[in-house]
């Protein structure tokens, strides 16, 4: 044996299993904050760059629209970048009343062409409609929310919805935190969702681009949509086009009002600041928020599955496979044994499904495997890709046989090992950078688990047995409950 | 106490709690703050081989990059690719004395990642692990650079994904217009936009690859950079110990072809996209060099145009119009070719020809009319209140010494840049655009369905038809 390999084997025995010592020390460095009104601040002192991160996580995804309201979520998201009752208005006041005049005139023009009426009459009201808004508009100043921080050097502004929630992002100069603190304020205070109908153009825009016009996005959401009979998360993020085209100011405000509550909302700080010096005006800005009632639950669960759901598409130049087996959601105690499993079975070109069916047997270009957990619910993914030898049909069966082989070829020590090694330096990645950690924090503190979790979970991890996660693979891969999505060539 | 008396105490905590708090327009900030990035130190090995280091000790990882200049620039147009699987070779396929198989379990073991990809001019590769592991797997993987084993099995799994990634590469209509402009702007056959044919794969043989390795991977050719936590002079010693005895080989490193290699003239270039919801608008032309003297006037250019929310692009094709939910333009520059100047966007099918009009209105403008006093004050402040976080991570502040002493620049060429863009003026700024801006220069590529575009692309240009199939 040459002197490289000895060395790696050698200290391979010796290490494993790893520390997570310096994940212990930092929970301790993490400072909660709570509002008396619910609100939540996390904050994460790091002073290697004059650089503060701040994300917003808000409990409001599209799980809570309900029917005719897809996308609603989004579309609050776009929205809130619009301004306030003072930023991106010359005259609230006045505005106000031009907006009403202005969404009595969308109605009348819209009622008119779903039900049918003469060409002429909804000229009428379709003029009429646009003459309003430019009549409201000449009260607006346009982007002024986003220009007063750029100008404050903020980098990184976005924000983004998923199906269980809604993040705000930004970076900013850490001399400028109390910006950051007047702006959101009033944001999550006193939001004017002006410029409604030119947004939802954008929107509309957004969704031929990511879902209409992309192949892979109508794949993907035909796929989500299979693997649900009943819960929300059955509908797609952005919403359906139907719709889109009906959402009103009033749904956005009440899904604002319902949802936006202090006790929804926790923020992270990460970066150069003191969390003693920060905290009182934190408060001065953010507890003036009025304390809010609590949201409705989702009452809706999903069913257990009880045969195979498949959806098969002709629209790509790629065959594609996906695969999914519902499991659990965040927080529950099979959670960590599936995401182990998960990683052995199919994370990496060292993977088991990889290593047989990419490199050995050569029925596949990729493939991966993944747990997800949401809110409500999880599941065991599986993405590939076959070679030209193949059939999307095939590759499916061949997965399935290598998964029925676990029993016989059970999870190893060494291979859990490894896989916590993984998840360590991952997570190291991700709590090294601002941006990730704000995102981390803010996120997961609004979740099942709270946010010890992110730094918790290894520890967990680390107790969990070769023999716990086989228990999990028998108990959640079962391929009579399997959703698959087959995306086959284009016929010409 | 009287009744009014009365009154306000009542209604006087609810006041207190809805208290007005600062106006956020009304706050002023000083706009540049001053602080010093992390420290790069600089070392060479025994071979000439310089390294860079960045200490960051918060949590136990490092980062070791290797850069060489061996990219695809470097490889004929009957190989194309060959670099790339070269590089995907080197960390899929085990070195001299570590087979493939052992290779990948000692990283996967460990936690550790070993990744690697060619670009244009030169391929890089990254050890990413707990530091505590650093004495195993350094050597083993500077071993697969060196020496690697090139396994006929990795080949062909690698031949197999590049052979589907042919096949499919006409799937995705954004991924369609990106390849055929970025061909139209280099030309079809530059080293950066070239593609991986079945026929290039049939020539590109595990005997070619070790050729093509044998002569330009060289440590003449090679940087080093190192960021996390680790021990300088331990550091120092192993890379010195791995690496520091590594000879330039007698033979001679492949010539390089340029970047630039027949951009195709102004124009309108388009590609039916039957049935399209949505069209796909790329537009561009040669950018400018790093060192061109106004190129610090260049970065408020693209400030005002295309390059922040406030853009002209962002406010007029987006917001004011909702053409599109993506609209931008950046303008790149490079070190020993010139960058790109580049507009995107997606506007549905029936706004194409309108979308278009507006961005060349845009354009035109910034050239005939300039810049305002307020967007130059708005661009300036922006920009210098933003320039710590170009240097947020250490790892940034590594990337840009060794970019900077790649191309032989001086490694404080972005420290001192803000002092450059502090004094600028409009006038400075519209120079640039006048110079610059040439609207019949830019090709115009369209990927949609033109029969249901209201408007008609010739109304733009003389249009040429590209078949995706072909190009």
């Amino acid at each position: 044996m040459n002197k490289i390999i000895k060395g790696i084997l050698l200290t391979a025995v010796l290490v494993l299993p790893v520390g997570a010592d310096v994940s212990s020390e930092m929970v301790n460095r993490v400072v909660e904050h709570e509002l008396e009104n619910g609100m939540r601040f996390l904050i994460f002192e790091r002073h290697d760059a004059p650089l503060v991160s701040m994300v917003i996580a808000v409990r409001a995804g599209s799980v809570n629209e309900v029917t005719n309201k897809t996308g609603l979520a989004h579309f609050l998201e776009h929205l809130a970048f619009k301004g306030t009752e003072t930023i991106g208005t010359t005259n609230y006041r006045k505005e106000r009343k031009k907006l009403e005049d202005l969404d009595a005139a969308f109605q009348a023009y819209y009622n008119a062409v779903e039900s049918g009426a003469g060409d002429s009459t909804v000229r009428v009201l379709h003029d009429e409609f646009k003459e309003k808004q430019a009549v409201a508009s000449e009260y607006v100043v346009q982007g002024e929310f986003s220009n007063i921080y750029e100008r404050n050097g903020g980098v990184g502004l976005n924000a983004s919805t998923s199906y269980d929630y809604t993040r705000y992002y930004i970076t900013l100069p850490s001399n400028r935190f109390e910006l950051w603190c007047a702006m959101e304020s009033d944001r999550l205070t006193n939001p004017v969702f002006r410029e409604l109908y030119s947004e939802r153009d954008v929107i509309l825009e957004e969704r031929r681009m990511r879902t209409d016009n992309s192949p892979a996005g109508l794949f993907y959401e035909e796929f989500n949509s299979v693997s649900y009979k009943a819960h929300p998360y059955g509908e797609p993020i952005i919403g359906h086009f139907s719709d889109m085209k009906n959402l009103a100011r009033s749904d956005v405000r009440d899904f604002y009002r319902t949802y936006y509550v202090p006790q929804n909302i926790t923020a992270a700080i990460v970066g150069d600041v003191e969390a003693e010096k920060i905290i009182p005006v934190i408060d001065e800005y953010f507890s003036p928020i009025p304390a809010k009632p609590e949201p409705p639950e989702l009452i809706t669960v999903e069913p257990p599955q009880p045969g195979i759901r498949r959806v098969k598409m002709d629209i790509g130049r790629r065959p594609m496979l996906y695969m999914l087996f519902p499991t659990v959601p965040e927080g529950h105690p099979d959670e960590i044994a599936l995401d182990l499993l998960a990683s052995v079975i199919g994370q990496g070109q060292t993977s088991r499904l990889y290593r047989k069916l990419v490199e050995d047997e050569k029925l596949a270009t990729y493939i991966y495997a993944s747990h997800g957990t949401r809110l409500y619910s999880g599941f065991l993914f599986f993405g590939a890709g076959p070679t030209e030898q193949t059939t999307p049909e095939e590759l499916e069966q061949a997965i399935l046989d290598e998964l029925q082989t676990l029993p016989e070829n059970p999870i190893t020590r060494t291979e859990l090992d490894a896989a916590l090694a993984r998840w360590e330096v991952s997570l190291y990645d991700y709590i090294s950078s601002n941006y990730y950690m704000a995102y981390l924090l803010a996120t997961s503190d609004q979740g099942n688990e709270g946010w010890q979790y992110i730094f918790t979970s290894i520890r967990e991890a680390k107790k969990i047995t070769p023999e716990e996660v086989m228990e999990t693979a028998d108990k959640y891969i079962n391929p009579d409950t399997r959703s698959v999505g087959i995306m086959e060539v284009e016929n010409d | 106490m009287t009744k009014r008396h009365a009154l306000l105490l009542f209604f006087l905590p609810l006041l207190t709690g809805l208290a007005k708090t600062k106006d956020p327009r009304d706050l002023e900030f000083p706009t540049r703050l001053e602080f010093t990035p992390h420290q790069v130190d600089y070392h060479t090995l025994s071979n000439g081989i310089e390294v860079f280091f960045v200490e960051d000790h918060e949590v136990p990882l490092t980062d070791i990059h290797f850069f060489i200049k061996a990219g695809e620039n470097r490889i004929p147009g009957e190989y194309a690719g060959l670099a790339e699987i070269c590089a995907y070779l080197i960390t899929e396929g085990g070195s001299r004395t570590v087979p493939k198989r052992v290779f990948e379990d000692s990283l996967k073991n460990f936690g550790a990642s070993f990744y690697g990809y060619s670009g244009t001019d030169e391929a890089s590769f990254t050890l990413h692990l707990l530091s505590k592991h650093i004495p195993e797997l350094l050597p083993m993987v500077v071993e697969a650079i060196r020496q690697p084993a090139l396994p006929e099995n990795q080949l062909a799994v690698n031949k197999g994904q590049y052979l589907i990634g042919y096949q499919s590469r006409n799937s995705e209509p954004s991924s369609v217009a990106s390849r055929i402009f970025k061909k139209l702007i280099y030309g079809k056959n530059s080293p950066d936009v070239r593609e991986t044919t079945p026929e290039n794969l049939a020539k590109i043989t595990l005997e070619k690859i070790a050729e093509f390795h044998k002569a330009n991977y060289r440590p003449e050719h090679m940087m080093i950079g190192v960021a996390g936590d680790f021990e300088p002079k331990v550091m120092l010693d192993l890379l010195e110990r791995y690496l520091g005895n590594w000879e330039n080989p007698s033979e001679n490193p492949w010539e390089e072809i340029p970047t630039y290699l027949d951009p195709a003239p102004g124009g309108v270039y388009y590609v039916h996209w039957p049935e399209a919801v949505q069209s796909n608008v790329r537009m561009g032309y040669e950018g400018i060099y790093r060192d061109a003297p106004d190129y610090p006037a260049s970065r408020l250019f693209v400030e005002i145009y295309g390059g922040s929310w406030g853009s002209r692009l962002i406010k007029q094709v987006r917001v004011e119009k909702g053409y599109a939910y993506v609209a931008y333009g950046v303008l790149s520059s490079g070190f020993t070719e010139p960058g790109t100047f580049r507009i995107l966007t997606s506007t549905k099918t029936e706004t194409t020809v309108d979308a278009i009009q507006l961005i060349l209105e845009i354009t035109r403008d910034m050239k005939t009319k300039g810049v305002t006093e307020d967007e130059l004050r708005f661009s300036k402040t922006s920009w210098l209140a933003s320039f710590p976080a170009y240097y947020a991570e250490p790892e940034q502040v590594l990337f840009d010494r060794m970019r900077y002493a790649k191309y032989d620049f001086p490694l404080d060429f972005w420290d001192k840049l803000p002092d450059k863009i502090e004094p600028l003026e409009v006038t400075d700024v519209n120079a640039f655009a006048s110079r610059f801006i040439e609207t019949e220069k830019l090709v115009i590529l369209v990927l949609g369905d033109s029969t249901a575009f209201h408007g008609s692309l010739s109304d733009i240009g003389e249009v040429t038809i590209i078949d995706p199939e072909e190009y």
